[in-house]
Formats: structure tokens, C-alpha cells, sequence
């Protein structure tokens, strides 16, 4: 360093006689590398790399926003060269391989387990929000259940256990999966009723005959099988064995799927190279039992024609799309299956684009949805798209909260404009009603939408649901969803990034209403409030308590007098003692409020008994209404 | 765009380094401030404006004050103009978020409704290029530097694109004769690319290697006293050879056209003292502060209580300097009362008397848990994680939350060995022998294969 602060270098290469050609041999080394690679690169590229599943995704996601201005182009330009470049391609793959073989090392993406095992780094980690995550795509499925069952069509959820979860083992010391997450995603789903299957159960159970591929992302055909029995009689549709007219058995050993290379940078697609033959080599020790079925020759390949629609149905990822699950449903229910799967697909829109397929020549009677938990555990309800919400609205609904409630914006009728920015419509002042944000409660927007669709987000606080709302749609009905009961109902508006036109809404009509059927209510006696130590109770009988439907909910209309916190907690219990009690915490809810709890999860088994208890000092009263209403089929 | 990219490595540098040597002299630093502006709006396009508006800014007031000077009259009024302007638009690109939700914070605890306000993109380096034109107004202000002959010339020193983003902070009076007329010779090109290749090696093979035990341990909250320390020393690693790599990378690139810029790191960690240690951190930030703010402050001149305060002041804003947040200011605040103590101490303070080793030891210790506020997102989880080095955690002292792979511990001893024996890169350079330049470009291949592995790594000096 000099006096001035400044680098001190001689003005002259200095010292020994070959210093200067030292000197030039490095500079000139250094401009060859760089400057010879580039040239490389720009000469003689790679084609594009076939991307898959998420991969594709996120490309095209990527390459639909891009914008010179915010200098994502840049990074699109940066991100093609890299895919495509020759040097890297040839440099690359056996550094990653030296590196992985001598010091089990890997690319943040992979985790390197003991043997040798791979994780996906995304699938090992959840949030740490991730169990309101769960708790809300539950939700969301939730009320995709009910508008579901509104058209005839029963839904039944496959979560996949995390391999992360089932061989946690493997795990380095350390690395936490939290595997009650895959737990707690069945525990949402039976809480609020959604048919599912647990596959945690079984699969930890057969944990020791290899279910997930070493070096591979998916499950191998044994899980597929057992995967596919445990749906079957979960959905109901399980024939005895006499009946099959199909045999099911191992024809062998069949090599590892090995798709988890390719996020540690090493390329299998072309076994005409030495090196892949090399990599190959390596990890061709590595066999799983093949199973195969015989004579019903379905399910394996996607099929999307409309007139292929089948009374089953199964929608889905990579872990079946271009499996042999769906061929093992078949199997098992002895007929055949339509599959819709599509690696890294997102099933909302999948079921969105089957749906709204008007010459589709039926609608499936049963629609198996195979949800991975990686992706419930970390992304959550971004998966289950807000269209299909547009697209089933309920046939019939019984209004909650009439407009005067609504805090708006801008006055009725009056037009609004939406921006690329959210912007707030309405909201229902906290504490009018309180639900369980599962798509028990809707938002009814009646009005017109001009200028190109809009956003609307619906949001309880606890979470939110965006769906679109065309200019020929004069009324929306969009669910209200949360990973807890929400007190709380905000009403935005967001125009698509790309729209440059005005959009405006001009709305006519909102309410707050219920798809359940409010003329075949069954009410309750209500009796005095009692004392247990610190808390009050107060109890609710019912005469008749037997739902019809296994879509029932209990609507309590509070008229609170005398001391009254606002907080209660309901217990509701019903007869069947092998169900669990149902015990809903109600936050800052109003003395005249409303309480409408989904029942769901009881499948119309008949009530025992509601109890509404709180805290601090005893009020007079607290429930003035209570009763039990039900979601029948209206067309009867 | 980073250094340490395939974009910039393989298609940036070699073209601009065609462009630049058949140039001719004339057009040098044209292709110099066009070049930048390509480096600069590769990130993100719009912000170059925001840049070119410092630049007419402050050349507009370099001329004001040579203007004001002819008439008689010092030119107050240009550097007031200069730093209005520059403060302004540091203070709402960089603190605007920052002060809105700190108001936001006080607001909800009085039930008051929020402020509602997008969030505001931080342009990058916006902090580096801002106090390098000031500095400029100012040194023209005070007469220690002449004003910029002409408009071509400014804009060269502000782009300049090898330490615009991230330091080392060049002063417009170090580099004044440097922007109007160098030399090039094949002697400062040769070391240009071994600075260069040292920085590039620093950050690709150590600081990246290194990062993901740093930002591991700063994410979990169960963590155990070992566990803990192994993190902050690792983020400690890391920091150092991201910022000193880049660095060397920066005085490397200006050594290839004929710049020499300042020094910027000197074996920091095996500083005596946290004051030794500010003299050898982030050097040329250090000398700014003191320049511009401690000794405009009235410095040593006014009595010890004022010492006490200008330090305090200096040091608070030093953490801010380097971010929007009250960690920052906490990480500040830290230092200058570590730096006042020192000072009242003097010969007296515990390791004053104690063995070099143990004085360097107890300096880096104390380093370590102001870098642990720094790295931590709130102040409550900055004190927390020192609770988890003093052993005030539920996870024992030993207890198993940190994957340390051989990768991790091979780049955290050689790293270390580096940092505590090897010889600063400024000292190593101009007198490598052949063995060691050799090793060099072993490293420098290495790490270009592993910048092929690797996905893309930003430096950490890039967000301040």
C-alpha cells in the first residue's frame, strides 16, 4: 500500500528473467479462457435442455413476465446462456460427479442423505408457516368439495407422503422435515370433512420395501400399488380379488429413476457419451421390484380427449402422470380410470380446464386428486386455482348478511376502478360473523364488470382466494377461506399485470350467503346459562338432530346480554362416539352476531350436544337462534 | 451484473477490454462510462437514470463552486445542493421503507391505522456511487481536489464499473490525475488479472462455500451454543472473503485499465483492537467517515464528552450506511461504544497488556457478536442468537442443528488459515513468485468450473 492509500504496483514486470514472460503467458491465459469461452458459447450453443414439471413452470412463468425495464430480460438472456452453454456442459458434469462421489456433496437444491441417498432440498424444508399452509389448502379444498358435490361429482384427496418424511432416516444429522406436517395436512382435511386417504399409515408401515427411489424423486411402483389399494377402499370402489379380471404381479427388477441427477447437474439424456455411460454405471446397481398389470390396458398414458371420460377420474402430478398408479386404480376397481396428470401440473387449473370443457360427453362421478405433500406443505393454496371457483358456482344460496352491512368503497351502482394495484371494494365490519373460512360463507357479488376480467380477491384475514370475473358474468359467488375461523371479510380488486385498458366494476348487489338450504332449518332449545369453575356454559338441544345431508352446518344468532368478552369457544358432540368432539374457538365476535359452523366433518351423524362456553363473568344470555341447516339437493 | 457471473466473465470483460485498448486515449473514458452504464442497467435498466442524475447534479456543482470562487464567495450553496440532493435521493430509496415501517410499528401499538406505501426498490450500490460524487463537491469545496475538466471525465469516475456496486469507495481526489491521464502497461494488466484472479477465487471457492452454514444457522432458532458460534464464525468467513474478493476483484479490474484505486481491506481480523480493526475494515468507507463526517463533527478538537459523541454519531451512522434497519444501527452503536471505551481505557483496557495472539483473539470474539446483530433480520433476534453463544439456549451446548459437510469445513479451515497466516492480497501481488502463481491460476480455473456448478451467488455488499 503507498502513502495515498492506493495499490502500489511497479510501473515495469520486475525480478527474474522470465517474469515478463510469466507475464505474458498468464495475461494471455486469462483472455483465452474468458474471452474463449464466450466465443464458444455464441458459436456453438447447446440446444434448449427439455425442461420438466416445476421446471417448466417456472420458465414459462419467467418468460411471461419478462420486461426489459425491471431488468428481468437480463436475467432471461443470463439464465439462457448458462442452459445453454457448451463449456459449462462439458466442464460441469464431472466436477458435479467428483464432487458428489468423493465428498457427498451437492448443489443447495439436493440434499446428499447417508448411502448416498437424495432429497429435494424444497421438498425436506417446510416454512415456518406451513402448518397455517396445510390448514388453508385443506380449506381450499374444502370448499372445492362442496361445489364439487353441488354437480354431482365426489371428491376424494390422495396426499402423498413426503420422502423426506417416510425416510427420514436417511436425513443428515440435523435436517428437521417436520414430519407432522403430513399428519396435520390429513388432520385439516378430516376436520372440515374432505374425503381423503391416509397413505402416511401404510407407507410408514412398508417403509423397509423401498417406496421412494434412492436418486429419484418419486415413489416406485410398490408404493404405486399400495398407494392405489388404499385409495380404492378409501374411495369405496375396492372389488374383491375373485372379481378382477386383471392380475397384478412382480415380472422383475427394473432400474432406478434417477430424476434427482439432473438437479445436481448431471445429465443422463444421452447414453451415447462416455461419461453418461459412466455416470450410469454408477448408479446402476440400484433395482426396484417392476410390477405390472395385465389385461386392462388403461390409465397409462394420459388421456384428454373428452369423449374418454370415465365414471373415475384421477387428477394429478408426475407422480401419475406417465405411472402405473392410475393402471393400479384400475386394477383394483376393476374398471376403467381417466387420468389427467401432468408432471409439476397444477391440479386446480387441470380441473379447470376438464370442467369447463363443454363438450365434454359426462362428468366423472368420481374425481381421485393426487396432491404431493411437498407441494401443500410449502406452497400451499397457490396450487388450487381461484377459476374453478368461477366456474362452480352453487345452484342455489340462502343469504347471511344483507349489502347495508357492507362498508363500500364507493357507492352502489356507482362504477370502480381497478388497477394493477389491489384495491379494496367492501368490507364487512370484524365480528358481524364468524365461520370456519372454509367455504361454508360466500361473498355474493352481483354487478358488471367492464373493459376485460378482473381480479377479485376475497380475503378473511387468515387467508384468501383470488378468482376472475369476466365482463359476461353478472354475479360472482366466491367462498371465503382461512387456515382458522375468521371474523373478518375484505373484498379487493387487482388487474392482470399485462392489462393496459380501464377495467371497471360497477356493483349492483353484495351479500354474505350460504349455499345450504335454510327452509328445512331444524332449530334448537336453547337452555340457561350454567357455571364450571372459571367458565360459563351455556347448552343447546335438538329435538330431531339428524342432518339429511352430510353437508350440515350449525347457525347460531347471538343476542348476548349482560357481560360478554366477545370470545367463545364452541363444542359440538355428537352421538357417534368414534367421531371427535368438534371444538371451534370464535375470536372478537359481536353481541348480535353470527356464528355458522360447518359440520361437515360429523357426515350427518346425528348431534349429541352444542355447547357455547366462555370466560370471565357470566352473561344473562348469549344465543338467541340456533339450528341446524342443511345442504339438500335443491332440484328435488 | 456481478463479477463473478458467466455473462460478465465470458462476453462483458473481453469485450470490453477490446473496446477499451482500440480506443484511443481520447474515447478511453467514454467506453469506460458507456460500458458501466451497460454493467449498471443490467440489474435494472431505469435506475441508470437515477445515477446520471447524481452525476449532472454534482458536476453542475463542482462548476458552481469554481464559478462562486472566481466572484469571490466560497460556493456553500452548491455543496448544500449537492448533498440535499444526493442525501434525498439516498434517504428515499434506502430509509424511506425503513422509516415508514418503524412510524407503521408505533402507529399499531397505538391502534392507529398504518400508513399504506408500496415498497420501494433499493437501487444497488446506490450508497457506494452517492458518497463517491459528493465526496467529489466536497474535495472541490475544500479545495483539496481540483474540479473535473470535463463532463466525459465525471461520469468515467462515476460509473467507473469495477467498484461502483460495491466498493472500494474511490475518492474523487485519489483518482483526479488517474481520470485524465494513466498509463497502460502490460506490468499493471498482469497484476490487474492476478488481483483479480485471488478475488475471484476468494469469493467463488471460500465465501460461497462457506455461506450456507452462515445462513443456516441464522435461520434456525433451535440452535445450540457450538452451533451457534460455528455460524457467526462462519458468517464472519464469508463476509470477509465475499467483500475483501470483491475487492481485490475491483482493483484488479482497474489495474487492467490503468487505474489504481485504494485499498480496502489490510488483515482486518488480526486487528489488536476493535480500533485497529477500522483501520483495516472497509478502509476506504473508515477514511470517509472520518474525513466527512467525525472530523466535521469537531473530531478530537472539542473535549472528551464531544469525542465520546461524534464517535457514537459516526458509528450509528456507519451501521446505517450499510443498511435500512435498526440491526444496522444497533451493529453502529455497538462499535462506537466499543471504540469509546477503547479510547477512555487506553493502555488500560483488559487486552491492552495481553499477548498479540490473545489481544487479536478477544478483538475477533467481540467482532463476532456485533456481526451477529448485523446478520440477524430484528435486533430481538440479534440479541437472541448472543443468548444462544452464551449458552442461554434449551439446545445444549453441543447439540446437533448444523449440516457441516466436508466442503464446509475444507473452505472454513483454509479460509481461516488464510485470514490468520497468509499475506494480505495488496502484499502478495507484486511480489508473486512463480510457485504462487501458479497455485493462482490452479484456484482460478477451479473456480471458474465451480462457478459453472454453482448457482448464482450475489455478494453481500451488493444490498448495502
Amino acid at each position: 500500500m503507498s502513502r495515498d492509500g492506493l495499490v502500489r504496483i511497479p510501473d515495469e514486470v520486475q525480478g527474474q528473467s522470465h517474469a515478463r514472460i510469466t507475464a505474458i503467458v498468464i495475461v494471455t491465459l486469462f483472455l483465452l479462457v474468458t474471452a474463449g469461452t464466450g466465443l464458444v458459447d455464441s458459436l456453438w450453443p447447446l440446444p434448449f435442455p427439455k425442461l420438466m414439471g416445476e421446471e417448466k413452470l417456472l420458465d414459462r412463468r419467467l418468460r411471461e413476465r419478462v420486461r426489459f425495464s425491471d431488468g428481468t430480460a437480463a436475467r432471461l438472456v443470463e439464465r439462457n446462456c448458462r442452459l445453454r452453454s457448451r463449456i459449462r456442459r462439458l466442464v460441469s458434469q464431472d466436477y458435479t460427479f467428483a464432487l458428489f462421489w468423493l465428498l457427498d456433496e451437492a448443489k443447495e437444491t439436493v440434499v446428499v442423505g447417508a448411502d448416498k441417498w437424495l432429497f429435494l432440498t424444497s421438498r425436506v424444508y417446510p416454512f415456518s408457516d406451513s402448518d397455517h399452509r396445510v390448514a388453508h389448502t385443506a380449506a381450499r379444498l374444502a370448499a372445492l368439495d362442496r361445489r364439487l358435490s353441488d354437480s354431482g361429482i365426489h371428491l376424494v384427496v390422495a396426499p402423498i407422503p413426503r420422502k423426506s418424511v417416510i425416510y427420514k432416516s436417511y436425513l443428515p444429522r440435523g435436517i428437521d422435515p417436520q414430519p407432522h406436517l403430513d399428519r396435520l395436512f390429513l388432520d385439516e382435511l378430516r376436520v372440515r370433512g374432505v374425503h381423503s386417504v391416509d397413505l402416511l399409515t401404510p407407507f410408514t408401515a412398508h417403509a423397509a420395501e423401498t417406496l421412494y427411489y434412492r436418486n429419484g424423486a418419486h415413489w416406485t411402483p410398490r408404493a404405486e400399488a399400495i398407494a392405489a389399494e388404499a385409495v380404492c377402499r378409501e374411495a369405496g370402489i375396492l372389488i374383491p380379488e375373485a372379481r378382477r379380471s386383471s392380475e397384478m404381479k412382480v415380472t422383475g427388477r427394473e432400474p432406478e429413476d434417477l430424476d434427482i441427477l439432473r438437479f445436481l447437474g448431471l445429465e443422463l439424456s444421452d447414453t451415447k457419451t462416455l461419461r453418461e455411460r459412466r455416470f450410469r454405471r454408477f448408479f446402476a446397481d440400484q433395482t426396484v421390484d417392476s410390477y405390472e398389470v395385465f389385461d386392462i390396458e388403461t390409465g397409462l398414458v394420459a388421456d384428454r380427449s373428452p369423449e374418454g371420460m370415465k365414471r373415475i377420474s384421477i387428477f394429478g402430478t408426475s407422480f401419475t402422470a406417465l405411472r402405473r398408479f392410475p393402471r393400479f386404480i384400475a386394477h383394483f376397481a376393476g374398471e376403467p380410470v381417466w387420468n389427467r396428470a401432468e408432471p409439476g401440473g397444477n391440479i386446480g387449473r387441470l380441473l379447470f380446464s376438464v370442467l369447463r370443457n363443454t363438450s365434454l360427453v359426462r362428468s366423472p362421478e368420481l374425481i381421485i386428486l393426487e396432491i404431493p405433500n411437498c407441494q401443500a406443505v410449502r406452497e400451499g393454496p397457490s396450487r388450487i386455482a381461484g377459476e374453478l371457483f368461477t366456474l362452480l358456482q352453487p345452484t342455489k344460496y340462502a343469504t347471511i348478511v344483507e349489502h347495508d352491512q357492507f362498508d363500500l368503497a364507493q357507492r352502489m351502482h356507482e362504477p370502480f376502478q381497478c388497477t394493477h394495484a389491489r384495491r379494496r371494494v367492501a368490507a364487512l365490519p370484524p365480528g358481524v360473523v364468524a365461520h370456519s373460512a372454509d367455504g361454508i360463507v360466500s361473498v355474493r357479488l352481483a354487478g358488471r364488470v367492464s373493459g376485460g376480467t378482473i381480479g377479485i380477491e376475497v380475503n378473511s384475514n387468515y387467508g384468501d382466494v383470488t378468482v376472475p370475473w369476466s365482463p359476461d358474468q353478472s354475479e360472482l359467488i366466491v367462498p371465503v377461506l382461512g387456515y382458522a375461523p375468521s371474523t373478518q371479510t375484505r373484498i379487493y380488486t387487482k388487474a392482470s399485470e399485462s392489462r393496459k385498458a380501464s377495467l371497471t366494476l360497477q356493483l349492483h348487489d353484495i351479500q354474505l350467503v350460504t349455499d345450504l338450504n335454510y327452509t328445512t332449518a331444524e332449530a334448537g332449545i336453547i337452555g340457561s346459562i350454567t357455571r364450571d369453575g372459571t367458565r360459563w356454559i351455556e347448552e343447546i338441544g335438538f329435538e330431531r338432530a339428524v342432518p339429511e345431508s352430510s353437508f350440515a352446518a350449525l347457525e347460531l344468532r347471538l343476542e348476548a346480554r349482560g357481560p360478554f368478552s366477545g370470545s367463545v369457544e364452541i363444542t359440538v358432540t355428537s352421538s357417534d362416539r368414534t367421531r371427535e368432539e368438534l371444538i371451534v374457538p370464535v375470536k372478537k365476535i359481536r353481541r348480535r352476531g353470527i356464528i355458522v359452523l360447518n359440520l361437515r366433518a360429523l357426515e350427518g351423524a346425528p348431534l349429541a350436544s352444542v355447547r357455547v362456553v366462555g370466560g370471565g363473568r357470566s352473561p344473562n344470555s348469549v344465543v338467541k337462534h340456533a339450528r341446524i341447516v342443511e345442504k339438500l339437493d335443491y332440484s328435488t | 451484473m456481478i463479477f463473478a457471473s458467466s455473462v460478465f466473465l465470458y462476453y462483458f470483460l473481453p469485450l470490453f477490454l477490446v473496446v477499451y485498448y482500440l480506443s484511443p486515449s481520447s474515447f478511453k473514458s467514454y467506453a469506460i462510462a458507456l460500458f458501466s452504464y451497460v454493467f449498471y442497467g443490467w440489474w435494472r435498466p431505469d435506475f441508470v437514470i437515477l445515477m446520471l442524475v447524481s452525476t449532472v447534479v454534482d458536476y453542475s456543482c463542482g462548476r458552481g463552486i469554481m464559478r462562486d470562487r472566481a466572484s469571490g464567495t466560497r460556493g456553500k450553496r452548491w455543496v448544500a445542493a449537492s448533498a440535499i440532493t444526493n442525501l434525498t435521493l439516498l434517504g428515499y430509496f434506502k430509509y424511506a421503507n425503513f422509516g415508514i415501517d418503524s412510524f407503521n410499528h408505533i402507529f399499531r401499538y397505538f391502534g392507529i391505522s398504518p400508513i399504506a406505501w408500496p415498497e420501494i426498490v433499493l437501487p444497488i450500490g446506490i450508497s457506494f456511487y452517492t458518497f463517491q460524487t459528493m465526496s467529489y463537491t466536497i474535495d472541490v469545496y475544500r479545495g483539496t481536489s481540483p474540479p473535473v475538466r470535463n463532463f466525459r471525465d465525471f461520469m468515467c469516475y462515476v460509473a467507473l464499473f469495477p467498484q461502483l456496486i460495491a466498493g472500494p469507495i474511490v475518492r474523487y481526489n485519489s483518482v483526479a490525475d488517474q481520470l485524465h491521464e494513466r498509463n497502460h502497461t502490460l506490468a499493471k494488466f498482469y497484476r490487474g488479472v492476478l488481483f483479480f484472479q485471488i478475488g475471484f477465487a476468494k469469493k467463488v471457492l471460500i465465501a460461497d462455500t462457506i455461506a450456507p452454514i452462515a445462513d443456516r444457522a441464522f435461520e434456525l432458532v433451535t440452535l445450540s451454543t457450538l452451533d451457534s458460534w460455528v455460524g457467526v464464525f462462519a458468517f464472519a468467513i464469508q463476509l470477509f472473503f465475499d467483500f475483501s474478493g470483491y475487492s481485490d476483484m475491483a482493483i484488479g479490474l482497474g489495474l487492467m485499465m490503468g487505474f489504481r484505486f485504494p485499498i480496502n481491506f489490510n488483515k482486518p481480523y488480526r486487528a489488536v483492537s476493535i480500533t485497529d480493526i477500522w483501520r483495516r475494515w472497509h478502509i476506504t468507507l473508515s477514511a470517509f467517515l472520518r474525513d466527512y463526517l467525525y472530523i466535521s463533527l469537531g473530531g478530537n478538537r472539542k473535549g472528551a464528552i464531544r469525542i465520546y459523541f461524534n464517535l457514537t454519531v459516526t458509528m450509528v451512522l456507519c451501521g446505517l450506511w450499510h443498511g435500512a434497519a435498526w440491526t444496522y444501527a444497533v451493529f453502529g452503536l455497538y462499535h462506537g461504544a466499543l471504540l469509546i471505551l477503547e479510547r477512555q481505557l487506553g493502555k488500560k483496557a483488559p487486552y491492552a497488556r495481553a499477548p498479540i495472539p490473545i489481544q487479536i483473539l478477544l478483538t475477533f470474539i467481540l467482532w463476532l457478536f456485533g456481526l451477529a446483530i448485523f446478520k440477524c433480520p430484528t435486533v430481538s433476534s440479534g440479541f437472541a442468537y448472543i443468548g444462544r453463544m452464551l449458552g442461554l439456549t434449551s439446545n445444549g451446548l453441543a447439540g446437533a442443528s448444523l449440516v457441516i459437510r466436508p466442503a464446509h469445513a475444507v473452505a472454513g479451515i483454509i479460509g481461516a488459515s488464510i485470514v490468520w497466516l497468509a499475506p494480505a492480497s495488496h502484499e502478495m501481488v507484486p511480489r508473486a513468485r512463480l510457485p504462487v502463481i501458479v497455485l493462482l491460476q490452479v484456484l482460478f480455473m477451479w473456480a471458474l468450473v465451480h462457478l459453472h456448478y454453482q448457482d448464482h451467488v450475489p455478494f453481500i455488499y451488493y444490498q448495502f
